[in-house]
């Protein structure tokens, strides 16, 4: 029995050894696999709290024969209805989803370089426009929502250009341009009918001013103010982009094609056309007006610690003028 | 199998209540001995990798339907995988095969290290492949994917009793195949389980 026992340890030694040799994952297919599945499971757990959410009303009915045959064809009904409000809400700042939106957005980023820095300003632009957007219409909801979502999105873009000059300089302009906006439409906002609505408005987006003036200070101090050099962005540029973005973003909101014209200033080349990243936000049936852009839009320009590239055109946050 | 099948039956309910991070976990500890089981049915790594992947997308769509009861969650999730390799090999028209896996490493070996490794591997690989469907089916899930034999009952669909006698037979089998010889004792007490398991081919 024991030379049985021997045999067998050594079928077991051998079918390990088989199984290690040729029946091992290979390590980098484990890894493809796991992002899959989890980038799965987050959005099916996601999907579920939603539909938890929506449906409360449905959830706590009470545990009779004839109540549960109605209560489970609602249940679904209510479940395919909140998955399909929910993403038809998810496009506007504000609503229930949005949140979930900014998360989603977050978990398909690039994982770094050029590519993550361009995708991080594509979604600052979008919550920008969402922002002006909101202004436009008078919701402050939606501006507080879209510019809460906007501060934390330029910490995560700092963050992941950190160590890089050429990535924080393209943070850098891209917030620049967006502070210039945002001047802007808190300026054009005093001109505004509804006193209070334009207040608290007017107050959100001061905060996201301040806060991006202090990201842009953050990045200077870090040594940024050189990197701004390396793109050569001009003095007084920002002002014309700020205006070809508002235009920009009237365009998207819209449904057009987001085209914006930059109106104000100097600097030229750098009238970045709306972010076309934000369409749908204000809905197609409800074009928005277009913000005033205020007469003179030009923040304090950013001083460029580099003269030498003063002759250089504005790099576009986005590298596109559509 | 590093965590404790309580531990298991937390994470699963964590998992069941919507916690991602359990459910990493879970694909964490089962990854590697689903895909070894599945890749010793199927012709390819790539099929085996695609099919591992379907495994746990479908155990995470079936989640909420699991209830323990006394079920091994690993019986359970073998089972869904089990019947991926099923659906995949009647759909492709395909019959599991060892021949065409690939081969990972060898670690630091020389060449004739290397060839006495392979040489014993082609040998392990003729001797599986003389077993019979349901004794190959056994020693995948009892010894490359290292489960129990309830879960590997569990996964077969069939009685502990039944997959210990399979694997018994299996394992004579590729005693015999591999040249690993009993003696005359241990020959008579085999004799009509060898013949039992000449009827399940």
């Amino acid at each position: 029995m024991q030379a049985m026992e021997v045999r067998d340890r050594e079928i077991e030694r051998r079918l390990e050894a088989f199984a290690r040799a040729r029946l091992s994952p290979d390590p980098l297919a484990v890894a493809r696999a796991r992002a899959r599945v989890m980038r799965e499971a987050r959005l099916q757990f996601e999907a579920a709290r939603v539909a938890v959410h929506m449906a409360p009303s449905v959830a706590t009915v009470p545990h009779r024969s004839t109540a549960r045959r109605v209560a489970m064809p609602l249940l679904a009904a209510s479940v395919w209805l909140a998955i399909a409000v929910g993403s038809i809400s998810a496009a506007s700042a504000g609503g229930p989803l949005f949140n979930a939106r900014v998360w989603v957005e977050n978990v398909f980023l690039p994982s770094g370089g050029v590519a993550r820095a361009d995708a991080e300003i594509a979604r600052l632009d979008t919550r920008v426009a969402e922002a002006v957007a909101g202004a436009a219409r008078g919701d402050v909801g939606a501006v507080q929502a879209a510019l809460d979502a906007y501060n934390q999105i330029a910490d995560e873009a700092i963050a992941a250009a950190a160590g890089d000059p050429a990535l924080v300089a393209l943070v850098s302009a891209a917030l620049d341009h967006h502070r210039a906006v945002l001047t802007a439409v808190a300026a054009g906002l005093e001109d505004r009918g509804n006193e209070n609505a334009a207040a608290a408005v007017e107050a959100s987006i001061q905060r996201a001013i301040e806060h991006n003036q202090a990201v842009v200070n953050r990045l200077g101090s870090s040594g940024a103010g050189g990197a701004g050099g390396v793109n050569g962005k001009p003095a007084g540029g920002s002002s014309t982009g700020g205006g070809g973005s508002t235009g920009g973003t009237g365009g998207s909101s819209t449904g057009g094609t987001g085209t914006g014209t930059g109106t104000g200033g100097s600097g030229a080349g750098a009238g970045t056309g709306g972010s076309g990243s934000g369409a749908g936000t204000g809905g197609g049936d409800h074009p928005q007006k277009t913000p005033k852009p205020a007469p003179n839009p030009t923040p304090k320009p950013t001083p460029d610690p580099d003269p030498s590239h003063a002759d250089q055109p504005e790099r576009s946050p986005r590298g596109q003028n559509e | 199998m590093t965590i404790d099948d309580a531990a298991i039956e937390r994470l699963v309910t964590d998992a069941q209540l919507g916690d991602a991070w359990a459910f990493g976990m879970i694909f964490d500890h089962y990854h590697e001995p689903i895909y070894r089981f599945i890749a010793s049915r199927v012709h390819r790594p790539s099929d085996a990798e695609d099919l591992t992947q379907h495994v746990f997308v479908k155990a995470l769509e079936a989640l909420p339907r699991y209830e323990s009861r006394g079920v091994p969650f690993g019986g359970w999730l073998f089972r869904l995988a089990r019947n991926a390799v099923i659906d995949h090999v009647r759909t492709r028209h395909d019959h599991a095969e060892l021949d065409s896996i690939i081969e990972w490493t060898h670690g630091d070996a020389g060449p004739d290290e290397i060839a006495v490794v392979r040489q014993e591997l082609d040998a392990v690989n003729a001797a599986l492949a003389a077993l019979t469907d349901e004794q190959r089916e056994a020693i995948a899930l009892r010894f490359f994917a290292g489960l129990s034999a309830r879960e590997a009952a569990e996964a077969m669909g069939k009685q502990e009793g039944t997959v210990r006698g399979l694997q018994f037979r299996a394992i004579a089998a590729l005693r015999r195949e591999l040249g690993i010889e009993l003696d005359g004792r241990e020959l008579v007490e085999l004799r009509p389980r060898h013949a039992n398991a000449s009827t399940d081919g």
